[in-house]
């Protein structure tokens, strides 16, 4: 309790992370209206339509607001390395990771809020620049969302992938004791997942004829959820033989 | 209660140890000094006492090593120097940094604005840190050390590149301590600053344990007084006090460094043979360190690290007995005790003034400074205590305050030429000094005498 009271004293009390927040919802709401006014209005997909409200441009390799919620949990790691409060009282192991599962406590929910918040202005955004054009443009209301089942699994999963960027890049960050390398091991981890473990090992499952074989849901997770969890488990190992973070 | 014992680390092998087997004790309500110059491993043995570092030995805080306390914070207190060399994040305020800090140890808010009314920091405490000076950065990190209200503290360096105004308070602090049953471990290089601060001072040299002392032994044993003459006429006086059996030696160009001789008796000595006098001070300076020797067998690129730890006592014993003998002689003369007498004052804290010089009395200068520079400055400033005499009246020096001569009282009036017992007031006015002073002052030609 008093580790999240800290962690959350530490980000908000920052001026960066506000700046953070707030030149990544601007950012995605100009990329959000730049790519509304390049599409057809009339003819909105669903994946079109979750792309232009998450801002997603092919050049990044995550979505935007991923990115910065990443560079954030890097920073508050490669904080506790640049300038310990008290850097005594990060010898204990037990301490140490009070303070880094605070940490992703903290960041995760401030992760899932700026997806949150990114989505609602990056929806609005768009629904204005199409209107001023075309006719209105239903995006992202209730009766979408109603007809169109695709839509809620891919806004969760937008949500997920956030977080779990968030995530990463705390633990990254706490395994490289480095913000730049945290962020860099980020920006890597989607090519590394994709090209080297996760396909290989799900392909091999699904040839054994596994009768669990991963559907497309559990293949979403399991590409969120493994590299957290295999840079936690690294994580963990690392900070046994360390003092510090 | 702190108990250290055996602490060695050795950072690679078959190098020579940074630390060998480093033990003391520090009871409670004490202060301890580690003393030793650079690269010694003070911060070393701060480091492996908190065990931010691995090594051997353990330290034990109330009974307990570092890593078992419960609270760790609300027991030690701990101001060491992180590798970056920042107190905190730059963009953030004191009373921000500490009301987050404050939060991580579960202490109320109201702790925090106490700390800061009681560094000082209060008026900046809205400040970022961006704008905080290095005395204000460390005030910082005490008021971050005491936050959990420790009963030890362990500082590293406290007043290393500090002003003297922000080192005097910091003394202050550290003195006013342990009044409530704390321990204090400070680490410093200037031995003026063990004898001031410490209740024993702990010696360190190459990571190896030379001498461990109390304070009076160790102001007896490594601090020496000594007195700074400066005139036309050194030679003639060198010659006479070499025959009266002073030691003398050279101080710079027209300096003279007396040590067996007090003020006075050198004064009374210039005067009856008519030997000009612009400068007579006093100052400590420290006796060189007893050097921990290295066996043969423990230099680098060797090692068995057995035969160092059978070895090494012994030669410190050796040495630290020597260097009490030389101090013995040394200390023959009547006035011998006056700097270390002052030390012992009560009001320890303004004892830099009196060690330094009668001169530079309100300049709250460096400890062993020579005085000339700042006794300049005092004479110039008008908050001398001191009367400046009369241009016309050269000779009534008599009736000058001196707070650090010796009780025997001078029956014979003061000489007609200007001994003046200080250089604030013997150099910068030129009117009393008569007539031998045909040029100035500065250069070997008046070595003749």
């Amino acid at each position: 309790m008093r580790a999240l009271a800290y962690e959350g004293r530490r980000l908000l009390g920052l001026r960066s992370s506000w700046l953070i927040l707030a030149v990544t919802l601007l950012a995605g709401s100009v990329l959000a209206a730049v790519l509304a006014r390049r599409a057809a209005p009339d003819s909105l997909t669903a994946p079109e339509a979750a792309r232009l409200a998450t801002a997603a441009v092919p050049v990044l390799p995550i979505p935007l607001a991923a990115l910065a919620a990443g560079l954030l949990g890097a920073l508050a790691v490669a904080h506790e390395v640049r300038c310990p409060g008290l850097p005594a009282s990060q010898v204990r192991y037990t301490a140490r990771l009070r303070l880094l599962l605070a940490k992703l406590a903290v960041i995760g929910a401030v992760s899932a809020l700026l997806a949150l918040v990114a989505l609602l202005l990056d929806s609005l955004t768009v629904r204005l620049v199409l209107s001023r054009t075309g006719p209105p443009v239903r995006l992202l209301t209730l009766e979408s969302l109603h007809t169109d089942h695709r839509l809620v699994p891919l806004l969760a999963t937008f949500v997920a992938l956030v977080v779990a960027a968030g995530c990463s890049g705390v633990l990254a960050a706490a395994l490289t004791r480095s913000a730049i390398a945290g962020v860099l091991l980020l920006c890597a981890l989607p090519t590394l997942i994709g090209q080297l473990a996760l396909p290989t090992a799900l392909d091999l499952l699904h040839h054994e004829g596994v009768s669990w074989a991963p559907t497309h849901l559990a293949r979403a997770v399991a590409v969120v959820l493994v590299p957290v969890a295999a840079l936690l488990a690294g994580c963990l190992l690392a900070q046994t033989r360390r003092r510090s973070f | 209660m702190i108990q250290v014992n055996g602490l060695t680390k050795v950072y690679r092998r078959g190098r020579r140890p940074a630390l060998l087997d480093l033990g003391f004790d520090v009871g409670p309500g004490t202060v301890t000094a580690l003393l030793g110059p650079q690269e010694a491993g003070k911060t070393t043995v701060l480091r492996l006492m908190v065990e931010l570092e691995r090594g051997k030995g353990v330290t034990l805080f109330n009974g307990r090593p570092y890593r078992l306390l419960r609270h760790p914070e609300r027991e030690v207190g701990v101001l060491l120097p992180t590798a970056h060399r920042r107190t905190g994040s730059l963009g953030r305020t004191a009373r921000g940094h500490l009301w987050m800090l404050a939060a991580q140890l579960g202490v109320p808010a109201r702790r925090a604005d106490e700390l800061l009314e009681q560094t000082r920091l209060a008026s900046v405490a809205e400040h970022r840190l961006r704008a905080f000076s290095p005395g204000m950065n460390r005030r910082l990190a005490l008021a971050v050390a005491l936050l959990g209200n420790p009963d030890a503290l362990l500082l590293d360096a406290p007043t290393e590149g500090l002003s003297p105004r922000n080192a005097d308070w910091l003394h202050a602090f550290i003195r006013a301590f342990p009044a409530g049953g704390g321990s204090v471990v400070v680490s410093t290089r200037s031995p003026q600053e063990a004898a001031l601060l410490a209740d024993r001072v702990v010696t360190l040299d190459e990571g190896r344990l030379v001498a461990d002392q109390p304070v009076a032994e160790f102001r007896r044993t490594r601090l020496r007084p000594e007195v700074v003459v400066r005139g036309p006429q050194m030679a003639r006086l060198a010659d006479l006090l070499l025959t009266q059996g002073a030691q003398v030696r050279q101080d710079g160009s027209a300096r003279l460094a007396v040590s067996g001789f007090g003020r006075t008796e050198i004064g009374e000595l210039a005067y009856r043979n008519s030997i000009l006098l612009h400068e007579l001070a006093d100052r400590v300076v420290e006796q060189p360190a007893p050097r921990a020797t290295l066996p043969a067998a423990a230099r680098p690129g060797a090692a068995p690290a057995v035969q160092v730890r059978r070895l090494t006592p012994l030669a410190a014993g050796a040495r630290s007995r020597s260097t009490a003998l030389n101090a013995s002689t040394a200390f023959n003369a009547p006035t011998a005790f006056n700097a270390p007498t002052a030390l012992n004052a009560p009001t320890a804290f303004n004892a830099p003034t009196a060690l330094n010089a009668p001169t530079a009395l309100n300049a709250p200068t460096a400890l062993g400074e020579p005085t000339g520079s700042t006794a300049l400055g005092a004479s110039s400033g008008s908050a001398s205590p001191h009367p400046l005499p009369e241009p016309g009246a050269p000779g009534d020096l008599t009736g000058l305050p001196q707070p650090a001569t010796p009780p025997e009282p001078v029956t014979r009036p003061e000489p007609p030429a200007p001994t003046g017992p200080s250089a604030s007031h013997g150099d910068p006015i030129p009117a009393p000094t008569p007539a031998p002073t045909p040029q100035p002052l500065t250069g070997p030609d008046h070595w003749n005498g």
